[in-house]
């Protein structure tokens, strides 16, 4: 499920908190990674001859067979990807359906595209969504209508403004991230849709179809409109309108997964070496990603949206919702493809695609169509393998596939004139539109910043954007404000409001949030070196404290202070001490849970986060102490001079955790985030 | 410092080793290091059975598309050359990405020279067994016969060119100035000359893959024919094989530098330069593809190439069938080739890795069939290997697939039985026992685990496999193609070997304190000690002043404090010495380490050696006075310490006077 995850930088994320957990606890190092369930760039480096430009081959079953048997096993074995299934329809009917690797790795069970079930994530979205077109053209949703008239509920008013099915179709319905209960292990754990929908309302941050932001949330509130406008639970709804017409008899949205199903159902793994079957992921906001499919039904649905797409009578939509469905409706930037309603435009090479990917822990997947072409691709794999190659498979697949069978123009158009002037206004640090403003979410918000570099020749980098070589990609301006990836032919492009850059992005990515210039209050230039210093300052403290006992002891020296002062300073020091195991508690919390294990966003985290609640708490009152036992200090007409420094680096030092605190928003009694 | 300095230590040692690996083969034994992370053939690879593609060029050509760009992209390879020999002509070859990344050169089979890196060998062993069938060499003679000056005698036994062939001769490995770059290689036989590494083991033993040997059999060649050994090449298999873009000169004459390819780290980091192979038949080719397809045509076809016969029928059979094998049921060595037999097949190759290119030229020999690959990179974790073993597995799986591997296995009782048996430490035949490059079996020995459920996890190849013994004593891997082997002497596990290092290495247990696995934390706490009493030394110092203290000691008993705790510096800071000489090595290929090495070797000696001394006489006088309980104590683990250090010094060579390595 596309979503849940913060910044587009995750990466950046994990890397920024595992190398400040490494200081607090090096065994921590080995951090995995986010759960990602966000829209991630497709990564995708030009290293082979196989780019736009090269000569077409016949999209035929013998072709295409001997070519995804060279690419995908070496895919799994050099990701450590347990199994993958990929299926290619073609003119209504399946061109190739085929299964690599395993889906059970104890059993040895290998995956079978026709029985084996993969779960599709975010993929799973779009069922939501041509649920609801079919809802609009029988007239029962309207799309441009205050969803509020079809809830249980009230969504407040932001700006006086409401939010309408048409905005939470393209993401732009102004929602701050959220996290909690996105994917839950424990089925006793597990809300219904309407209880999830109820208590985990995000804030609202934007107004309704300005800023893109992709939102689990939002897709689930859909989902949860289809339920009370059809009657039908959302399962029931998806089972009789879409699995039932399509012969999808191996596809459900029902949580957990009925017993029919247990045998065929992929294991979720996070390395196929490591092949320790993770439990089966029960997503929160179901409609937003709770499918389990074969790929063969999979292949089913693509058909069936195909020939939407070209007007075919009984098919699940009629050509007026399906041309309204698929049309290009609200770009962000203007010059890069938009969102359609719930697909998004991936139109490369002059062909007119569109598409959704999905990722839960365990599960990548990926669907294209070629609308013009009647083609059809879907992957799905079963591991996020090493340094996300699950993500650079998916990426990598959907770049040589459309260059091999639908190859465009290697076009490289000149420079743009104004280049370095451009260049110069893009230079800046960035943040992702799809974040938190409030929550423990900020971190990200601060963790997740990137920056847009300008060189000497006029060429930018934004070190978000990386190659798969892990370089940030270079980018040329071939038009005004519009770039190409140099040595390839991702673009970038940026809006700009009164002479300034207001957001840009790039076609790496879906048009489901945009990159914004960062506030400074929040900038991580000088905070996160603020940090570093601050966690020096507290661990020096802390190591000095028994060394200087110790020393004492063995010289037989008395504490020389005593009264007030002793105890000031002693509280000082009990601060440094309470405010490192805040840090590492909170250090510990967002990586396991961020990292490794997403079912910590459930309530079994609570009372754990209650108590890092309650030392927020106390760390304000240990700055006051830090402030108080320095002034006495500096007082003093005994205490030497470095006491005397000390004591104010260390109060200084207090008082910085405590804007940590507040700036990222964790002193809050709020269990929702 | 990363996270863990020995794992550090061990990479940088693995990359020092990597200028061995340099020659290594197929079985990229020199893996010393930890693991790359996690590049492994994992379940995903498993064989299973599954029907024939016919090999033809069509399938072929998709499924190469599919692989190759894949494989390049992931490992961050910037390019590679792929060809398929059958019947006596090229099926297919083809290049991949780009011989010069930022200039977009792309890789063109016909044009572009690749660095084959150790299959060079090949050609000299073709060489030799040319002067075999002349009767100008014989296979079982004492190799000096042929020199100009001595190899010396193990055992009273000889080197032979059939030892020299199999990696049999026992030479310690020799790793310095293997490549360098700018400057054309010192004559070959004065590299001989200087340096003649000891031979470590018995042929009997086993192999122990040498760069030295082949370098060797190529002087004799040259002795013998009377021509410089690339001219000989030149003359007698370039030509009647017309390989035009081929050449053992070093540099590259001024007509072929236009084409040769680049060598990189990852496509972002260019080589410093051609690699100059400092012996230049252990790994000094530059080839095109094109051109190495008419090398395997004519070893397919028993040396004929069109009209040219290179070696005759009967000495080509012979140069492809004598098999030696150090563990009988697997793969062992041709006389130049080794088996890497597969999925019933019969396959002989020989891989070659230099700092930068990875190939690997691989024959059916039973299908007519011949598959060479050369990457120009590293790679991403070391990913350039990576790819030319995947291929060629993953092409036996597709075109020749498995016979279905008979399901049995041992009892349950005999596999948990023989999983402790085995379970333990091992050093790799193909090291040093007489440098400091012994090192490698301090820091990184090869490891087997006893899994609870029987099966054993080893890594023949650096990677961790597992496997589940079929029969007594022999392992299959576990949804792979590898095959492992022990030989027990006394109800245990002495050496152990697999497919994929047999024909290159084996594994030999170690005994004494090595063995049992404690010299490394030993040797840990030993320098924990040493440095905790080095920053007390000043602690103290500095304690005694802010509180006004006197010093207690005086006298001998002074200068027996202050002794120790500088020896105790100079232990630390020999320690970090070597470290440091294990960075440049690695860094640098070696070039001007030797006054580095000369000084680690001062420190250790003064470091260790006198820091036992002066321990040993603290000791006692800690012993004659009036000390507490508390300094006899430390004063004995001080002794313990420093006897430690000096016993690693001198078996891992850190004490010493020679540069060589």
């Amino acid at each position: 499920m596309k979503g849940m995850s913060f910044g587009p930088s995750t990466t950046h994320l994990v890397a920024a908190l595992t190398a400040w957990l490494a200081l607090l606890a090096p065994g921590h190092a080995q951090v995995v990674r986010a759960p990602d369930l966000q829209p991630k760039p497709r990564a995708v480096s030009v290293a082979g001859t196989a780019g736009p430009g090269a000569s077409s081959h016949a999209l035929d079953p013998a072709d295409l067979n001997a070519w995804l048997d060279g690419f995908m096993p070496f895919a799994l074995a050099s990701g450590d990807i347990a199994g993958a299934v990929v299926v290619v329809v073609k003119d209504g009917q399946v061109l190739t359906e085929k299964g690599y690797g395993f889906s059970n790795i104890a059993r040895g069970r290998p995956v079978d595209p026709r029985q084996t079930l993969f779960r599709e994530g975010s993929v799973s979205k779009l069922f939501t969504w041509t649920s609801v077109m079919q809802l609009v053209g029988q007239g029962r949703i309207d799309l441009d209508r205050d969803v509020n008239g079809y809830l249980d509920f009230r969504i407040p008013a932001f700006r006086g403004q409401p939010i309408t099915m048409r905005e939470l179709m393209s993401h732009t319905g102004g929602f701050s991230e959220h996290a909690k209960d996105i994917i839950v292990e424990d089925p006793k754990r597990f809300k219904s849709l309407g209880r999830y929908i109820k208590s985990q309302l995000p804030k609202r941050i934007d107004p309704p179809g300005t800023v893109p932001a992709y939102s689990n949330y939002g897709a689930a509130l859909a989902g949860y409109i289809v339920q009370r406008v059809s009657g039908e639970p959302f399962d029931g709804y998806v089972q009789h309108h879409i699995f039932d017409p399509l012969g999808m008899t191996r596809s459900t949205f029902v949580q957990p997964l009925p017993a029919k199903f247990v045998p065929d159902m992929a294991k979720g793994y996070l390395l196929a070496s490591q092949p320790t079957p993770r439990p089966y992921e029960l997503v929160g906001p179901a409609p937003a990603g709770a499918l389990a499919a074969t790929g063969e039904d999979m292949g089913r649905f693509m058909v069936g949206h195909l020939q939407a797409a070209r007007g075919a009578p009984g098919a699940i939509l009629s050509p007026q919702m399906a041309k309204l469905m698929y049309a290009d409706g609200y770009r962000p930037i203007s010059a890069l493809p938009g969102m359609a309603l719930g697909f998004y435009h991936e139109d490369r090479n002059g062909h007119v695609i569109i598409g959704h990917e999905g990722d839960t822990v365990a599960f990548h997947s990926a669907l294209h169509l070629f609308l013009n072409d009647g083609v059809g691709l879907f992957l799905a794999v079963n591991s996020p393998g090493r340094e996300d190659a699950a993500e650079s498979l998916r990426g990598w697949l959907f770049h040589q596939f459309s260059n091999r069978y639908f190859p465009g123009p290697g076009a490289q158009p000149p420079t743009w004139p104004s280049a370095k002037q451009d260049a110069a206004k893009m230079v800046g640090t960035y943040i992702s539109s799809r974040r938190a403003t409030s929550s423990l979410l900020r971190i990200a918000t601060l963790l997740g910043q990137a920056k847009v570099t300008a060189a000497p020749d006029g060429t930018i980098q934004f070190s978000a954007f990386k190659n798969a070589a892990g370089a940030a990609k270079h980018w040329r301006e071939v038009g005004p404000f519009v770039w190409q990836e140099v040595n390839g032919h991702s673009r970038l492009a940026a809006k700009l409001e009164n002479g300034r850059v207001a957001a840009f992005t790039t076609d790496d990515f879906p048009p489901v949030f945009v990159f914004q210039p960062v506030p400074a209050s929040i900038a991580a230039s000088w905070n996160l070196p603020l940090l570093g210093l601050t966690v020096l300052v507290l661990v020096l403290t802390v190591l000095a404290w028994p060394i200087g006992v110790l020393i004492r002891r063995r010289y037989g020296q008395g504490f020389t202070l005593s009264g007030r002062a002793a105890w000031l300073h002693r509280l000082a020091k009990a601060g440094a001490v309470l405010d490192l195991m805040l840090l590492f508690g909170w250090a510990q919390f967002i990586t396991k849970a961020f990292g490794t294990d997403v079912s910590l966003l459930d309530d079994v985290s609570d009372p754990f986060l209650r108590i890092l609640q309650v030392l927020g708490l106390l760390a304000i009152a240990a700055a006051i102490v830090g402030g108080w036992n320095a002034v006495v200090t500096v007082r003093s007409a005994e205490r030497a001079r470095g006491a005397k420094v000390w004591s104010c680096v260390l109060a200084a030092a207090l008082v910085a955790i405590v804007w940590f605190l507040l700036s990222l928003d964790l002193i809050t009694p709020s269990l929702s985030y | 410092m990363p996270h863990n300095p020995v794992r550090h230590l061990a990479a940088a040692l693995a990359a020092v080793v990597g200028g061995l690996a340099l020659m290594g083969a197929a079985a990229a034994p020199l893996k010393v290091g930890p693991p790359p992370p996690a590049v492994q053939l994992t379940a995903t690879t498993a064989p299973v059975a599954t029907p024939a593609h016919p090999l033809e060029a069509t399938d072929l050509g998709a499924w190469l598309d599919g692989l190759m760009p894949t494989a390049l992209n992931t490992a961050e390879v910037p390019g590679a050359v792929v060809v398929v020999v059958k019947d006596g002509r090229v099926l297919l070859e083809r290049g991949y990405g780009f011989a010069d990344y930022a200039k977009r050169v792309p890789v063109d089979p016909k044009a572009t020279l690749f660095r084959p890196g150790s299959t060079s060998k090949l050609f000299t062993w073709t060489a030799v067994m040319q002067l075999v069938e002349q009767g100008r060499i014989d296979l079982d003679a004492d190799v000096d016969t042929y020199l100009d000056f001595k190899i010396p005698k193990l055992h009273g036994i000889p080197v032979t060119m059939r030892q020299l062939m199999t990696h049999r001769a026992g030479f310690s490995e020799t790793a310095k100035d293997l490549i360098a770059y700018g400057h054309a290689p010192d004559p070959l036989g004065e590299v001989l000359k200087r340096y003649v590494p000891p031979r470590i083991f018995d042929p009997s033993e086993g192999p122990g893959y040498s760069n030295y040997g082949a370098a060797l059999a190529g002087y004799i060649v040259q002795r013998v024919s009377g021509q410089p050994f690339e001219a000989y090449v030149a003359q007698h298999i370039f030509a009647p094989l017309q390989m035009a873009h081929s050449t053992f000169a070093q540099p590259l004459p001024p007509a072929m530098r236009p084409d040769i390819s680049m060598g990189y780290e990852t496509w972002n980091q260019p080589a410093p330069g051609f690699e100059i192979v400092g012996v230049p038949p252990a790994g000094g080719l530059s080839a095109t593809g094109d051109d190495m397809s008419h090398f395997m045509i004519a070893h397919l076809q028993l040396g004929r190439y069109g009209n040219a016969q290179i070696l005759k029928p009967q000495t080509a059979q012979t140069m492809h069938t004598s098999i030696i094998k150090a563990f009988p049921d697997l793969d062992g060595n041709a006389l130049g080739f080794y088996e890497q037999n597969i999925n019933g097949h019969r396959v002989i190759a020989h891989g070659g890795d230099t700092n930068f290119f990875h190939s690997d030229l691989t024959l059916f020999i039973d299908d007519n069939v011949g598959l060479f690959i050369s990457v120009n990179a590293k790679g991403k974790d070391a990913m350039g290997e990576f790819i030319r073993q995947s291929l060629f597995e993953q092409f036996a799986d597709r075109y020749f697939p498995v016979q279905p591997i008979p399901a049995q296995r041992v009892d349950a009782a005999t596999a948990k039985a023989h999983a402790a048996q085995i379970a333990g430490q091992y050093i790799s035949s193909r090291g040093s026992r007489s440098t400091f490059i012994s090192l490698v079996g301090l820091i990184s020995p090869s490891v087997v685990k006893a899994n609870p459920d029987g099966t054993i996890i080893a890594a023949p190849i650096g990677q961790p496999e597992t496997f589940y013994e079929a029969a007594p004593y022999f392992w299959r891997q576990l949804n792979g193609h590898d095959r492992l082997q022990a030989k027990v002497e006394d109800g245990r596990v002495v050496r152990w070997a697999s497919d994929a290092s047999a024909p290159i290495l084996i594994y030999l247990r170690p005994g004494g304190l090595a063995g049992t696995g404690l010299e490394l934390p030993l040797g840990m706490a030993a320098m924990a000690l040493l440095a905790l009493t080095a920053v007390s030394w000043a602690a103290a110092a500095w304690a005694r002043r802010r509180y006004g203290r006197e010093f207690v000691h005086s006298g001998a008993g002074a200068s027996a404090y202050r002794l120790v705790r500088a020896c105790a510096i100079l232990a630390v800071v020999a320690v970090a010495l070597w470290v440091a000489v294990i960075e440049q090595v690695s860094a640098t290929n070696g070039q001007n380490v030797d006054l580095l090495i000369h000084l680690a070797q001062l420190v250790s000696l003064i470091g260790f050696a006198g820091g036992f001394a002066v321990a040993l006489w603290s000791l006692v006088l800690v012993f004659r006075g009036a000390a507490g309980w508390f300094a006899r104590l430390y004063g004995v683990l001080l002794v313990a310490a420093f006897g430690l250090m000096l016993w690693l010094g001198l078996a891992y060579h850190l004490i010493g006077f020679g540069t060589q390595y």
